[in-house]
């Protein structure tokens, strides 16, 4: 639980990672490269005294991430976004096994999603359900950027993804966590297009969409997306720093998000390690939209900041909120 | 102006698509040089995996500019996944430099952000213009005011193909239809979030860049 001046908050940290992007682990150059690219993210956006070296970033262990987001930043329960990329790491990005044991240990703390690629057909998806009944799945996370051979990736409306959607709403997994990159197939289309998950939206009600980093850098598709569907939720993840490094920013991001998608479908993410929660939380639950902007924007409530911070997430995954925490009792009406 | 000036000033007019900025502004020209064979842009991005189709368009963008002013030019990009195929397929086309990983050339691509563009700037000309709401469907181009945001806007107007003459309707839609006045909330807050995606795309490039490839402590 996460207190400050009084208020207390329950707090699900909606995107985390255990990785390896140590060079002993690097495949090949995009290897480097990507965990590179994350490092610039995490130099360029945190604050300075958030700064980690290289090496540590590179690979930090299982301890550091128990410390990091439980003990020092008050976290209730955080969720694995696992990423594969095998195309660019030996053993993959993702520590498989580690996150299990680790999930494993603490059941009360840690969700693992789970992962499909349609590019595995019919085989993988016998694979897929055995793993997720081993592992009791709520959620998945895709990447439609990973590589495949060949391939560049693949969109949520091939006929392959359809199966491996419907696959996941017969086993009950009802949170699919979708995060765009920078190449698909074609290369010629714009890869971080939304609009896959408009289609898939309408297709599956039954299924909840959380579009991780609010569709950026479409944000302008994914809020016209998020008012048309009522099954499609923003992570915050990526865009949380800008609390800090461009705050004006922050506050106009926010102040469309609860415009457009609204304060039940926004979820706290951190994509630790590219930051720590810790900070983003401390600013964020003492974050207000500026005097000047909000005749367009309104106000944001600590009832709202605590719906962003875990009680929507904690709807998507039948979490139990503890009472005495703000906005707990509204939850207990509204469900 | 020398000719190396010459080439800098047409790379001035070439824009990242989904920023709206120019690439001279957002430090993706690294330099300018002279060579035998003509001049070299080395051009820089963000990060390494900058998505090949806007990345290609840019470098494509910049050879056309340049080009125009300086005769031959060979555009080239540093410490990118795609470095050698974008550098040699810069000026073929994206289909031929990608092969069967492309389905097509971009220019469905660029039609669609042109658009967004021209949505953005018009919303930044409303803004300037202070005009309530409700009197924007009755304003005509004649009533724009001379400002630099007025000749971005129309010039992207111009590229459109939507009239530009001092009596056509001034609030459009993406395409190209007037805007009725039951839809101008809708439009202006559908353009407002637009404006702001492209700012924050803007605010990350440049945030992004600026750790990849620190400036000197100490200068400008």
């Amino acid at each position: 639980m996460y207190e400050k001046d009084g208020r207390r908050f329950y707090v699900v940290d909606g995107h985390i990672h255990l990785w390896d992007g140590s060079p002993a682990n690097q495949r090949n150059q995009y290897g480097a490269g990507w965990i590179q690219c994350f490092y610039d993210y995490h130099s360029a956006l945190s604050p300075k005294e958030w700064l980690w070296a290289k090496e540590k970033f590179d690979r930090y262990t299982s301890e550091d991430l128990m410390h990091d987001i439980f003990e020092k930043a008050g976290v209730d329960v955080a969720i694995f976004q696992p990423t594969i990329l095998s195309e660019f790491y030996l053993d993959g990005f993702y520590r498989r096994r580690e996150t299990a044991e680790l999930a494993a240990e603490h059941p009360d703390k840690l969700i693992v999603n789970g992962v499909w690629d349609p590019r595995d057909g019919e085989a993988g998806l016998e694979a897929f359900e055995d793993e997720a009944t081993k592992f009791q799945y709520q959620g998945v996370k895709l990447y439609t950027a990973e590589w495949r051979g060949d391939s560049k990736g693949y969109s949520l409306t091939d006929p392959m993804a359809y199966r491996y959607l419907e696959k996941s709403a017969e086993l009950g997994i009802k949170n699919i966590h979708i995060h765009k990159g920078p190449t698909v197939w074609p290369l010629n289309r714009d890869a971080f297009d939304v609009h896959d998950v408009d289609d898939v939206a309408t297709a599956f009600p039954q299924l909840n969409f959380v579009v991780e980093h609010i569709g950026l850098p479409r944000l302008e598709d994914f809020c016209w997306i998020a008012t048309q569907e009522s099954n499609v939720y923003a992570g915050m993840a990526v865009a949380m720093p800008f609390i800090h490094t461009r705050p004006r920013y922050f506050a106009q991001i926010m102040g469309e998000l609860l415009y457009w998608v609204g304060e039940d479908k926004i979820l706290f993410g951190s994509d630790y390690a590219i930051w720590e929660p810790k900070w983003l939380i401390d600013a964020f639950v003492d974050f207000q939209i500026p005097q000047d902007m909000q005749s367009e924007y309104g106000e944001i409530s600590d009832v709202a900041r605590a719906k962003v911070l875990g009680l929507n997430a904690a709807r998507l995954y039948d979490l139990k909120v503890p009472s005495g925490v703000i906005g707990a009792p509204e939850l207990a009406v509204v469900s | 102006m020398t000719r190396l000036e010459d080439v800098w000033a047409a790379l001035a007019t070439v824009r990242d698509p989904e920023v709206d900025r120019p690439i001279t502004e957002l430090g993706f020209v690294a330099s300018v040089t002279e060579h035998d064979d003509g001049v070299h842009i080395q051009m820089r991005l963000p990060t390494y995996f900058c998505a090949p189709n806007f990345t290609y368009l840019m470098m494509d963008d910049a050879r056309a500019a340049a080009s125009r002013v300086a005769g031959a030019v060979h555009v080239e990009l540093a410490d990118h996944f795609e470095s050698r195929r974008l550098g040699n397929g810069v000026g073929t086309g994206f289909a031929a430099t990608f092969g069967a990983q492309a389905d097509g050339e971009l220019d469905a691509m660029r039609d669609r952000f042109r658009r967004k563009t021209f949505l953005i700037r018009q919303e930044l000309l409303c803004r300037e213009l202070e005009v309530a709401d409700d009197r924007l469907p009755s304003l005509v181009v004649g009533d724009l005011p001379r400002s630099e945001a007025n000749r971005d806007y129309l010039r992207i107007r111009d590229e459109l193909g939507f009239s530009c003459a001092y009596s056509a309707p001034f609030l459009l839609a993406a395409d190209g239809r007037p805007v009725l006045p039951e839809a101008v909330d809708r439009h202006r807050k559908a353009a407002r979030v637009m404006a702001l995606s492209y700012e924050t795309n803007g605010a990350m490039c440049t945030a992004l860049l600026e750790a990849r490839y620190p400036t000197t402590e100490g200068a400008a």
